[in-house]
């Protein structure tokens, strides 16, 4: 085989075997199998990540509207990011879902088909197809302990990818007609794209739904805890993620100017920086706060999409740090989310608790921008794509960025009180499926960026940044720690009577509280509407009466009559034959 | 006297005949019914298989006996044509097998099963219909042909629903012939030509051809249930579910659909429709007959009226495609003949089976059905996320081109139609998929009617939704293949602008 033909094997085995796996729900006796088979199913797709020649390029004229799938320098690292992912979460599963395992494994591959179809689809309906099947199949995962606050924000979920999904087709429609090609890269392919703000805008808040671009944020600190931990790894990783390739494969990113709606995005991804993380900081479940963690981290990539929309000749640059950041933000929130379902479980000696705790302090260092970590090379090449553009006052918003390392050093200290692993804690021993699904994780964070295999991000990574610690990646760590250790300080001398908590869904709660008045006050007044109609009604009928009856009087008895009829067709067929020759 | 000519007339003939002499049977003869109905429905099917290899390469069939002098009678079969008598035929073919399991040893079957062949003869009919008038004799042959099936119970309701109807689709009748005769009266005989009859005529006063327009569509739309004229439809659904499922999918309100395609693309023809201004007041009615359709779904609890007021809305996505002028948009429209018609038919045949083998009629006692029958729900999925639009289904296909074709029509306000009315499908379909799947079944059903061994229902239900089901997801899968409706719809469109 060839080279070629040996990756569109591979790119066929990727998308399907997902897929295939589900036939085994068909029967019970399968079903059983579905643990041992499903995690597999990823391995294709990371596979093709780690070995695809670059630019490969698939027709398949005979699907959907023409699709095609490609692999380029994004696509890849996108893959690979939800491939590993999907590949350990779903090992990890294996050993933690006891209940409802169809279910669950349903649901997983449907989405984990959809997510791994995104960053191959080289085209927007192909795309959209991965995008409708990974969100709804996520519901499944949402709602899995079938718990009143789990079917509760499965159901705000839904509306959201319902009006996401409304929001992205509009804006795919306009896209489709702006440019009359929907492919996005590839031979023949003119970029789909088009500088229409409006384009921009129903895209930006369509995938933003996704992303948690704040305020459309509100289900994803309800949604992303509820799932099992396996799940939310996924969910707060890979899918996530779902919405940034969204933007980057849509928005006119590195070709247009579209300086309004560049700042509207920087200046929502930072907010969403801080917001997330100050949120965050008041919540107790440790689930809550790591998907606050992800609004905030999600934020500064927002910050760097904003930034390739105002300043398109800075885009090369800011796109590589947008890949390093994802591919950093991926892994770490993904050991924090498989950490927390180990350090739940009953961890009976001393030394796995304190290995446990080990372990989640690595990816909470790494997030907190710690040195020799991805969370360092992320924030240096975050910072230098912006200072790029210093007549922008890209320098202020360096600041700006340090100070969030601030508050995520903080978010993670917060978070590792929370989840520091009791001895009381947990009804089941974590299981080894658990443990050595979480390990690699660890240690793929750990070396990742150094044993990455494309070039493109290799030489960004090696001449941007050093392995020594600089001034500028440090102080922002340092000052956590600091704050942090008073707060930790401050809390013990003081124990505070009565605890601030900002509900998870935070801007949610007096949203839907205006919505119940408003509806309230709507059905009064339909109620009202409606009493005076049938008031109308029934003085109207009372009128009517008289002749209906007459009327029915005359053809009720023709009806029974013609209902009596066995032989009725044959009388019709008569006269219809009878007028025919009449004629 | 060739195949050519004799094709179109066998496709009619094939469902006649056996009406005929099913009528003649006694009601005891259930194996002779059955042979009956089952080679009249494969006869047809292959027929047009036929036919669409023909058209598909460039053939031509027609069917002309003199009906008056000057007056013929016309069986053509031109692709739109195909398009639709390829649908109402394999759908016939499935829900003669549904309503096999479906009447199984309830009275009258006689008169059911001749009605319902006398029926897919006049849409068939409708279909192939090459000139106004072959298309009003069958339309209005339709419209009788589908009371008794209709009023098929005998309850008091169902005779209230029939007298609706007729009353209805009567009045409807009566101005589509109106407009028929007058048209007739400018011009002679009107046939059915791509890029539009009347065109041929360039000198036509502007007044009596708006007048005859109305006319007609407001006679078809009767039919096609455009609000304010589709009182009739909710009304309807308390026929047997396999009469409602072909009445919603193919017979009767897509006649009427069909109808103002004809109209519109092969009796007006493209330019003079545009030159005339007469397709904003219908893209309006579209648009108004969507969403209004839409809402009042939503209001539904029982789950038969609730699929009701959704073909009310969806039918209206045909109008919208042919009142939105351009190639993409009519394509949107086409395809959305079979799609909805598909669709449609699942949601239907899916709930037969629940009111049937569950006694569940409300859609607030869906809890649980997905696990016990999976199968149907698993089909009703399918319908209800192809309603929606969700891709891979072909309702995507549809409202993706129909998308597409209101923003080179310059109505980019179609869009948002299209959107708001994604929404409120949403609104009305996942909640009871949502019951089916996620909430804990009841502690017994109304009735329940398992099968000793085997299938969740028998196998005569479960496998018409089942293949149907399928057919939506292949139809949005591999929408480019040849075979593929919206291949059809392309080939339509280039012939109707002419390209």
């Amino acid at each position: 085989m060839t080279a070629a033909a040996s990756d569109a094997a591979l790119v066929a085995l990727a998308l399907l075997a997902p897929l295939a796996a589900l036939g085994l729900l068909a029967w019970p006796a399968t079903r059983r199998a579905l643990p041992f088979v499903a995690p597999w199913t990823a391995l294709p797709a990371l596979v093709l990540s780690l070995t695809a020649e670059p630019g490969l390029v698939i027709e398949v004229p005979w699907l959907l509207l023409g699709a095609r799938l490609t692999l380029d320098a994004t696509g890849v690292v996108f893959l690979f990011l939800s491939a590993l992912l999907w590949l350990l979460a779903s090992l990890y599963a294996v050993g933690y879902v006891r209940t409802r395992r169809p279910s669950f494994w349903a649901f997983s591959l449907l989405a984990m088909a959809g997510n791994l179809a995104l960053p191959l689809a080289g085209d927007a309906i192909t795309f959209y197809l991965g995008f409708s099947v990974m969100g709804l199949a996520a519901y499944g995962l949402i709602i899995h302990d079938r718990s009143p606050p789990a079917l509760e924000a499965g159901r705000l979920y839904v509306a959201l990818v319902v009006v996401g999904e409304a929001l992205v087709l509009s804006g795919l429609l306009l896209l489709a007609w702006d440019t009359g090609d929907l492919r996005f890269a590839g031979p023949g392919a003119a970029p789909p794209h088009t500088a229409d703000p409006l384009v921009a805008l129903l895209l930006l808040a369509g995938f933003g739904i996704k992303a948690g671009l704040v305020p459309l944020h509100v289900w994803l600190p309800l949604a992303h805890p509820m799932a099992p931990s396996p799940a939310s790894a996924v969910l707060s990783g890979a899918m996530i993620k779902a919405g940034l390739l969204g933007w980057l494969r849509t928005l006119p990113l590195g070709e247009a100017a579209l300086p309004t709606v560049g700042a509207l995005a920087m200046i929502l991804g930072f907010f969403g920086a801080f917001y997330g993380v100050l949120v965050g900081l008041t919540q107790r479940n440790p689930k809550t706060l790591l998907a606050y963690s992800s609004i905030s981290q999600m934020g500064l990539m927002t910050v760097l999409v904003g930034f390739g929309l105002m300043r398109p000749e800075q885009w090369p640059t800011a796109l590589v740090a947008l890949l390093i950041y994802a591919l950093h933000h991926a892994l770490a929130k993904g050991a924090l989310f498989l950490g927390v379902g180990v350090a739940t479980s009953r961890l009976s000696t001393r030394s796995a608790r304190a290995i446990t705790l080990l372990g989640l302090a690595l990816p909470a260092f790494a997030l907190a921008g710690a040195p020799w970590t991805t969370g360092a090379v992320a924030k240096l090449s975050l910072e230098t794509a912006l200072a790029a553009a210093p007549e922008l006052r890209m320098d202020v918003l360096v600041t700006l960025l340090s100070l969030s390392g601030v508050g995520t050093t903080l978010l993670m200290a917060r978070f590792l009180v929370l989840t520091r692993p009791r001895p009381d804690a947990g009804d089941h021993p974590a299981s080894p499926w658990m443990t050595s699904a979480w390990l690699t994780l660890l240690i793929a964070l750990a070396s990742v960026l150094w044993l990455l295999p494309w070039t493109e991000l290799q030489g960004a990574i090696w001449s941007k940044t050093t392995l020594a610690p600089s001034w500028s990646g440090l102080w922002p760590l340092a000052v956590g720690v600091l704050l942090a250790g008073l707060a930790l300080l401050a809390s013990r001398a003081f124990a505070p009577q009565q605890r601030f908590a900002v509900p998870p869904g935070d801007l949610l709660v007096p949203v839907l509280a205006a919505l119940r008045a408003l509806a309230r006050t709507w059905d009064g007044a339909v109620a009202t509407l409606a009493r005076a109609y049938h008031a109308t009604r029934n003085a109207l009928l009372a009128n009517g009466q008289a002749l209906t009856t007459t009327l029915t009087r005359h053809l009720d008895p023709a009806e029974q009559h013609l209902g009596r009829w066995r032989n009725g067709g044959l009388a019709f067929v008569l006269l219809a034959l009878a007028l025919y020759l009449v004629l | 006297m060739n195949a050519r000519f004799l094709l179109p007339l066998l496709v009619v003939l094939s469902s006649l005949v056996p009406g005929l002499v099913i009528f003649a049977l006694r009601e005891q003869a259930v194996r002779t019914r059955r042979l009956l109905n089952m080679a009249g429905a494969t006869l047809k099917v292959a027929l047009i298989a036929v036919m669409l290899y023909g058209v598909y390469h460039d053939a031509s069939y027609e069917t002309r006996l003199p009906l008056l002098p000057g007056l013929d009678l016309v069986l053509h079969a031109t692709p739109l044509a195909m398009l639709f008598v390829t649908l109402s035929a394999v759908l016939w073919f499935l829900t003669t097998v549904y309503a096999i399991g479906y009447l199984e040893g309830s009275p009258n079957r006689s008169r059911f099963f001749g009605f319902f062949s006398l029926c897919v003869s006049a849409t068939t009919g409708i279909a192939m219909a090459g000139n106004l008038l072959t298309f009003v004799v069958f339309y209005e042959l339709l419209t009788l042909a589908t009371w008794p099936l209709v009023v098929h119970n005998g309850t008091p309701e169902a005779l209230r629903a029939g007298r609706t109807y007729l009353a209805y689709t009567l009045v409807g009748g009566v101005l589509l012939l109106l407009g028929a005769a007058w048209l007739h009266a400018l011009v002679g005989t009107v046939p059915f030509i791509e890029g539009g009859s009347l065109s041929a005529h360039p000198d036509l006063p502007r007044g009596p051809l708006i007048a005859a327009f109305a006319l007609l569509v407001l006679g078809l739309g009767v039919k096609a249930s455009l609000v304010p004229l589709h009182g009739w439809l909710p009304l309807a659904m308390v026929a047997p579910a396999p009469v409602s499922a072909l009445l919603h999918a193919v017979a009767v309100v897509k006649a009427g659909a069909f109808g103002i395609v004809r109209v519109c693309y092969d009796v007006y023809g493209v330019r003079l429709t545009s030159e005339l201004g007469v397709l904003a007041p219908l893209a309006l009615l579209a648009a108004v007959t969507i969403l209004y359709g839409s809402v009042r779904a939503l209001q539904q609890t029982s789950l038969k009226r609730r699929l009701a007021y959704s073909t009310v809305s969806q039918v209206s996505y045909i109008a919208l495609g042919v009142a939105v002028l351009g190639p993409i948009a009519t394509i949107g429209g086409l395809v959305h003949i079979v799609h909805q018609g598909v669709m449609k038919i699942t949601l239907f045949f899916c709930a037969g089976n629940l009111a049937e083998t569950l006694g569940v009629h409300r859609v607030d006692a869906l809890d649980g059905v997905g696990r016990r029958m999976p199968l149907t729900m698993a089909a009703f999925t399918v319908g209800a996320l192809g309603m929606i639009g969700v891709p891979p289904t072909a309702g995507f296909i549809s409202k993706w081109y129909l998308g597409v074709g209101a923003l080179e029509g310059q109505a980019g306000w179609a869009v948002a139609v299209l959107v708001v009315s994604t929404l409120l499908n949403a609104a009305y379909f996942l909640p009871l998929v949502y019951a089916a799947w996620f909430r804990p079944p009841p502690e017994s059903w109304p009735k329940d009617r398992r099968p000793r061994r085997g299938l969740e229902a028998p196998w005569l239900l479960v496998g018409p939704p089942v293949v149907t089901a399928l057919i939506v997801l292949f139809m949005g899968l591999f929408a480019s293949l040849p075979v593929s409706p919206l291949t059809w719809g392309r080939l339509i469109a280039a012939r109707e602008f002419g390209w």
